[in-house]
């Protein structure tokens, strides 16, 4: 039992420097990227997909949520209908707020973004059921969080003022890179998720777990509500 | 576990996927406690001192993490920053590279001119078949800049110009747009801002373009 429970440990504290070691790259767009953004002229379909992957895999914000979301999923149908909703979610807002030039105070959306961490790290706890004696649908939040990161995101790409040459493919180019960085950064986290599944340590950690996700959630929430009143 | 007390559920996904753990309130009231404790802990001694140098306690700077937000703050709050990493199209090795200083006075341009090269570089840039490039030098308003290029014979498209430094409308100036193989000449530079080279190579096989300038500037790449 000890001996599982360590394997299990070392496994949960890989997993979380992971993501630990993406905190300075995480908000911005690095200066290489940076620079593409700003000469690019025209439609570049590749790059962009590139650019929106890549800021997926390293948004460690976005995959805290992920986790969070599939923390209770045990079923691959529902890992699928959840991710779904989110996906939908994050590409209506990225879209229409790229498109219609909708500017939304990034230390904001960032700080809404970390307290849907907190709110899933609560929910996964069964907070909600406890202290207010009903669930919220978990369907429909998901879905209205992921509009909420989709405005992160395009706030993200809206700092780069992109010429509007060209401006709709290369959005949809990084929405679709999004989706594929998304897609590659949850197969790992569930590979490592099923691995931890199989031992029966898995839910007696889950409060930690969860703990540890509302931390999280609420460092970021500290760190950008900082952000914005500083700035 | 407990089952699922939600009226609308139908199917048994819904009923596995919501028969999570509910914790007593008093693993609750912990669980919350614990995450804001680590949370306000972690954010005060290590993520606001590293972030934005705010640091009550002290502990930031004695772990040396202020480090991080002053080494930030001393980068010119500019849009054309001049301390980012240099490249040039994968094609040149990186080059030192130097903050844009304020736009010097008169009589520090007149030195600068005295006194050339503060800086001297040769790029080989490729221009791929069919494709355009730019390459940029970052510049502070009236400053020198002697230039030379070619080609080794081939002929390209090019435009010379300058973006101010900070605009966002797009404008741009250009001092010379023609076809040519090799331009020498000099620049005394009208604003402040980006300036440099479109190419546009229209034939069918790469073209190598050597450029070799010698001024006060920073390498936009």
């Amino acid at each position: 039992m000890t001996g599982t429970m360590t394997n299990v440990m070392t496994l949960f504290v890989v997993f979380l420097g992971v993501f630990a070691s993406f905190s300075l790259s995480a908000h911005g767009v690095d200066e290489d990227t940076k620079q593409f953004l700003t000469q690019n002229e025209g439609v570049s379909i590749l790059p962009f997909i590139y650019i929106g992957a890549k800021h997926m895999v390293t948004g460690y914000d976005h995959l805290l949520f992920l986790v969070g979301v599939i923390f209770f999923l045990f079923r691959s149908k529902d890992v699928l209908l959840y991710v779904s909703l989110f996906t939908l979610g994050h590409s209506i807002t990225l879209l229409f707020g790229v498109l219609s030039d909708i500017r939304v105070n990034a230390y904001l959306i960032d700080a809404i973004i970390g307290f849907s961490i907190v709110y899933k790290g609560f929910d996964n706890l069964g907070g909600f059921k406890r202290f207010f004696g009903f669930q919220p649908n978990t369907k429909a939040a998901v879905m209205i969080f992921g509009l909420f990161h989709g405005f992160g995101l395009a706030t993200k790409i809206q700092e780069f003022n992109l010429p509007q040459e060209g401006l709709v493919p290369n959005i949809l180019a990084f929405n679709v890179g999004v989706e594929i960085g998304q897609f590659l950064a949850l197969g790992v986290v569930l590979i490592l998720m099923s691995f931890w599944r199989r031992h029966g340590s898995y839910l007696q950690f889950s409060t930690a777990a969860n703990t540890l996700l509302m931390s999280g959630g609420l460092m970021l929430v500290g760190f950008q509500l900082t952000g914005f009143f500083v700035s | 576990m407990k089952t699922n007390d939600k009226p609308n559920s139908i199917n048994q996904n819904e009923t596995q996927f919501n028969s999570i753990p509910v914790h007593s309130t008093a693993t609750l009231i912990k669980a919350s406690v614990a995450a804001s404790a680590i949370a306000a802990i972690v954010l005060i001694t290590a993520i606001l001192p590293a972030e934005y140098n705010i640091d009550p306690t002290g502990i930031g700077k004695a772990l040396g993490l202020t480090q991080i937000a002053e080494a930030a703050s001393v980068i010119p709050d500019v849009e054309v920053s001049g301390s980012e990493t240099v490249f040039a199209f994968g094609q040149t090795a990186p080059v030192n590279s130097k903050e844009i200083a304020n736009a010097p006075s008169v009589g520090e341009i007149a030195q600068a001119r005295q006194t050339p090269g503060v800086r001297s570089d040769t790029v080989k840039i490729n221009i791929p078949a069919g494709k355009g490039l730019e390459y940029k030098l970052l510049m502070d308003e009236f400053v020198h800049l002697k230039y030379e290029w070619s080609t080794g014979g081939e002929e390209l498209y090019f435009d010379f110009h300058g973006e101010p430094k900070g605009d966002t409308t797009g404008y741009f100036e250009s001092f010379s747009i023609t076809t040519s193989d090799k331009v020498k000449g000099s620049l005394t530079t009208p604003f402040a801002g980006a300036h440099g080279w479109y190419w546009k190579n229209k034939t069918d096989s790469p073209i190598t373009v050597t450029l070799s300038t010698t001024g006060d500037y920073t390498i936009k790449g």
